[in-house]
């Protein structure tokens, strides 16, 4: 086991070094950076999977336009492990009608099942989804139960007309769930292996 | 196209169905609770503010010529009455509170405070965008995240184009989504190298028309269905390719497969359809877009022709099933670049990239000749013709099989790069006025020109004039002080620059001659101190040009007299390249300047009152010895108690009190002024240092009345011919038209 643990944060350590040099920073507009799996655990704070009960539209007192959204939490891979948790996140819709879109960020839907790579809290209690709409897989199921990571902003399912199947539509938007649970996995014990990340904001998230 | 992974018979259905009718043009954002369209309800002046605190990463000031260039980017767009207006009141761009509805900024978040960009955010640039249930928009600012990325305006490596991100980000300000258009500036990858997302494409441009038309425009309406089944195909990607091959406008098929394609000129046009997979998918797309991808790319059979304003409709196209044959990914940089009167070598990932495949253009000018087919990658060169027209064009493959796969505005055509080789004048005043000749090769009609702060537009009053492919000819206008880049920028982008080309300067200052007189013969170095002196100035003194000038800095010149005429003060008139100018005096006088050899000792008491001989030439009876006066103005300093003239090389000088360290030593003939110093020439010792006889001595040491007496009188002598020098040169002035 140490052994492994060292070979992995050999690993995790040589391609944080070796990265700049060989990495093209591409990136995608809203404008980001593009990022793999690696780098989202890399660069979360907080990476969670679980369904939206609710989401509501709050407006601040600095006028800021916000989407507060409750989440059952299945399953916490980085960060403190909370059921229910209250996630607040930018942009969104009012009940009067007004709304905030910031361009190229997910807008998560009731009832929907995510994978979520977020940043730390702001100190109103704003995350940001890494990578912008990189931050959000959804999680589809099969008519046999088996799932699907589907990575993008719309409310599209991909779905077999006569048999319910879900597809895949791009091989860079659609993963294996358990494919890309196990990236994940693999990704924050690198992350664990390599200690405490930097960069990563200090700011405790009050829900 | 598809990968040969994927299952066949597949189609996509909404979750949350909610564009309704057709999908207008380019792609419009929209409100994702309602599908309302975003707009702006008075699109011909939409205000926009440059935050004056640009980039910490751009300190002349470049960020706001660059941004600039985004925004005359979009509004160059004809037939749209779409308009940026920029707000450049200083108390406008001294805003920060991007957030208010009163302000739409463009604005560099150094420290996130924002909230948008905290550690490990990945986000370059975000566009928040306040509306309306209906759809208005109340609201939109572009904010960089300065804190966590550079940013650059001269092409540094790794640094993202401001110019070229806020050019796309601008288009979202507009209300425009991603296109699947893979040259357009809203094409949704972008990447440090790229830069052809500064020019829009056509497919930019019918989005403009699209949302904001101005007077009638033609379109192509019709309807994308499956051959099998008659049934629509949502989210098809159509285009209309005019009949030069090159890309006039393109839409998104709505859920039940109709599309319009809006703001066409009159022409004729091939219509085809195209999956939206690769390298544009469904999740570069905001909320609610229903997007099919299982279907092989087709064209209409004929191709249409178009009347001014005419709305035709064409008719339903017939698609077929999937292929394994895709072209272009996300991870290539998007448009590759054809450049007019040369060969290109390219790269493209895909699927089905199969040897016995073609890769052609549908201009027929322009050359494809595919050299390396690997499956997932085909290498190709693109040949264009040295006259073919700007613009995109498309790239077609087509497998052994005859299957089709199109990459819609794939390839941008540019003029070869321009190139600056010389910039005349190298500096000019910062208040403008200085004819600039920017010589070099590859200059177009409509190029642009960057001089510090200002932009400067080919046949826009005020801007340059394009005089051939190698000069261009301009007049500056006020520029922020300092040494800047001269640029050329080609229509679709393309740049070329001579880095510190052109100094910009303000009017020079003379605060001090010294010394005030000098050796007829000449030979006298003469030391002007003051403020924006700029490399190349010239120096005339009585009206002789001086040939040997050093500007040693901003502040600070030296001139070796040519020497003159018996006499004066006459004026020494100091001109920055530009035409800026000031003016001191000097006299020219016959006797020979003194020079000062050593000290011995060169160092005592700070107590003083030692008796040192000072060794030089042309030393005379009434020469006076000063410690600790300023080298390079003469000024300050303490005089010796006593000197004895001992002869012209030797005097004996009882050494006054001094502060300690190493201090100046300066010797000036009485009668005429003439000087020489030491700047450190002897060394009280036992004190502390007082930093080698210049501005620390001055300070601490008062100027013997006979010392200062003799500063002053140079300039009571020379204040008449002065003032008569200004007001003439005044009176010259306001004579000129």
């Amino acid at each position: 086991m140490r052994i492994s643990l060292t070979l992995v944060a050999l690993i995790g350590l040589s391609t944080l070094v070796l990265r700049p040099l060989f990495h093209q920073p591409a990136v995608r507009a809203g404008t980001a950076l593009r990022m793999d799996v690696n780098e989202l655990v890399e660069r979360a704070e907080l990476v969670v999977e679980g369904r939206i009960m609710s989401a509501r539209g709050v407006e601040t007192e600095a006028g800021m336009i916000e989407t507060e959204y409750q989440m059952q939490v299945d399953r916490t891979f980085e960060g403190e492990d909370i059921v229910d948790r209250t996630l607040r996140l930018p942009g969104g819709i009012l009940e009067d009608g007004r709304g905030l879109l910031l361009v190229g960020l997910p807008r998560l839907q009731v009832g929907e099942e995510a994978l979520l790579f977020l940043s730390a809290a702001s100190s109103t209690g704003v995350r940001m989804p890494v990578g912008l709409s990189q931050g959000r897989y959804r999680i589809l199921r099969r008519n046999d139960g088996s799932r699907l990571m589907v990575r993008d902003q719309t409310d599209l399912g991909l779905v077999d007309q006569d048999s319910g199947h879900v597809a895949e539509a791009d091989s860079r938007h659609v993963r294996n769930y358990a494919e890309l649970i196990a990236e994940v996995e693999a990704a924050v014990v690198r992350e664990d292996a390599l200690g405490p990340r930097t960069g990563a904001s200090t700011i405790s998230e009050a829900e | 196209m598809k990968d040969p992974r994927r299952k066949r018979g597949l189609v996509a259905t909404a979750l949350c169905l909610l564009v309704m009718g057709a999908a207008m043009g380019h792609v419009r954002l929209h409100n994702p609770g309602t599908g309302a369209k975003l707009y702006w309800s008075n699109p011909t002046a939409v205000s926009i503010v440059i935050n004056d605190d640009g980039s910490d990463n751009i300190e002349d000031g470049s960020h706001e010529t660059a941004l600039r260039n985004a925004i005359d980017a979009w509004n160059g767009a004809e037939g749209t009455t779409a308009h940026f207006a920029e707000n450049t009141t200083a108390s406008q761009q001294a805003r920060t509170d991007w957030a208010s509805s009163g302000v739409h900024l463009l604005y560099f978040d150094e420290d996130n405070s924002s909230g948008y960009f905290p550690p490990g955010s990945g986000t370059v640039a975000i566009t928040p965008l306040w509306f309306y249930g209906g759809g208005a928009i109340s609201d939109a600012d572009i904010l960089f995240n300065g804190g966590g990325f550079q940013f650059t305006t001269s092409a540094q490596p790794g640094r993202f184009d401001i110019q070229d991100v806020a050019t796309h980000e601008l288009g979202h300000v507009l209300g425009l989504d991603h296109t699947g258009v893979a040259g357009a500036t809203m094409y949704p990858y972008v990447d440090t190298t790229v830069i052809l997302h500064r020019s829009l494409s056509t497919d930019d441009v019918a989005g403009m028309r699209d949302a904001y038309p101005e007077g009638p425009q033609a379109s192509l309406t019709g309807r994308i269905r499956r051959a099998s089944s008659g049934m629509g195909v949502a989210g098809a990607w159509v285009t209309a390719r005019d009949s030069a091959g090159r890309l006039a406008g393109a839409g998104l098929a709505s859920a039940d497969g109709s599309f319009a394609i809006l703001g066409l000129d009159p022409g004729t046009y091939r219509v085809y359809a195209r999956p939206l997979d690769a390298p544009v998918s469904s999740g570069n797309m905001t909320t609610g877009h229903s997007i099919v991808t299982d279907f092989e790319p087709g064209y209409y059979d004929s191709p249409f022709a178009l009347t001014a304003g005419e709305a035709r409709a064409i008719g339903n196209l017939d698609v077929g099933v999937d292929v394994a044959l895709s072209l272009g990914r996300s991870s290539d940089n998007f448009p590759l670049r054809g450049v007019r009167g040369a060969t290109t070598s390219h790269s493209l990932l895909g699927t089905g990239l199969m040897p016995g495949s073609s890769l052609t253009s549908p201009d027929s000018g322009v050359t494809i000749n595919a050299t390396v087919w690997s499956g997932t990658l085909v290498r190709f060169t693109v040949s264009v013709p040295p006259g073919a027209p700007l613009g995109h064009i498309d790239l077609e493959v087509v497998d052994a099989a005859g299957n089709l796969c199109v990459l819609p505005g794939a390839i941008q055509l540019t003029p070869p790069m321009p190139t600056v080789a010389t910039v005349t004048p190298l500096s000019g005043s910062d208040s403008g006025g200085a004819s600039m000749v920017i010589k070099g090769a590859n200059f177009e009609p409509g190029a642009r020109v960057v001089v510090g702060d200002r932009i400067y537009e080919d046949g826009v009053l005020g801007g340059c004039i394009v005089a051939d492919n190698s000069t261009i000819l301009l007049t500056t206008k006020a520029t922020l002080p300092g040494l800047h880049d001269v640029v050329v920028i080609d229509a679709s982008g393309i740049e070329g620059r001579q880095a510190d080309a052109f100094t910009s300067a303000a009017l020079p200052v003379v605060d001090s001659v010294f010394p005030p007189s000098g050796m007829r013969s000449g030979g006298t170095d003469i030391i002007v101190r003051g403020n924006n002196f700029a490399q190349g100035l010239q120096v005339l003194i009585d009206g002789a040009l001086q040939e040997d000038v050093v500007v040693d800095s901003v502040e600070r010149l030296i001139i070796r007299t040519n020497g003159g005429l018996e006499g004066g003060p006459y004026v020494v008139d100091i001109t920055n390249p530009g035409g800026g100018s000031a003016q001191s005096a000097f006299a020219y006088v016959r006797p020979t300047d003194p020079v000062i050899g050593s000290l011995f000792p060169a160092s005592g008491s700070t107590s003083g009152g030692s008796v040192i001989t000072l060794t030089g030439s042309h030393l005379t009876a009434d020469t006076q010895v000063v410690f600790g006066a300023d080298p390079d103005t003469g000024i300050g300093g303490v005089m010796a108690d006593h000197v004895a003239f001992v002869n012209a090389s030797t005097l004996e000088v009882t050494v006054p009190s001094g502060g300690g360290g190493t201090t100046s030593v300066l010797v000036r003939r009485g009668d005429t002024g003439q000087a020489a110093v030491i700047a450190a020439g002897y060394t009280y010792e036992g004190g502390s240092s007082s930093g080698g006889g210049c501005g620390a001595v001055i300070g601490a040491l008062p100027q013997s009345p006979k010392n200062a007496l003799s500063n002053v009188l140079w300039i009571v002598a020379l204040a008449p011919i002065l003032l008569l020098k200004r007001r003439s040169h005044v009176l010259v002035e306001t004579a000129k038209p």
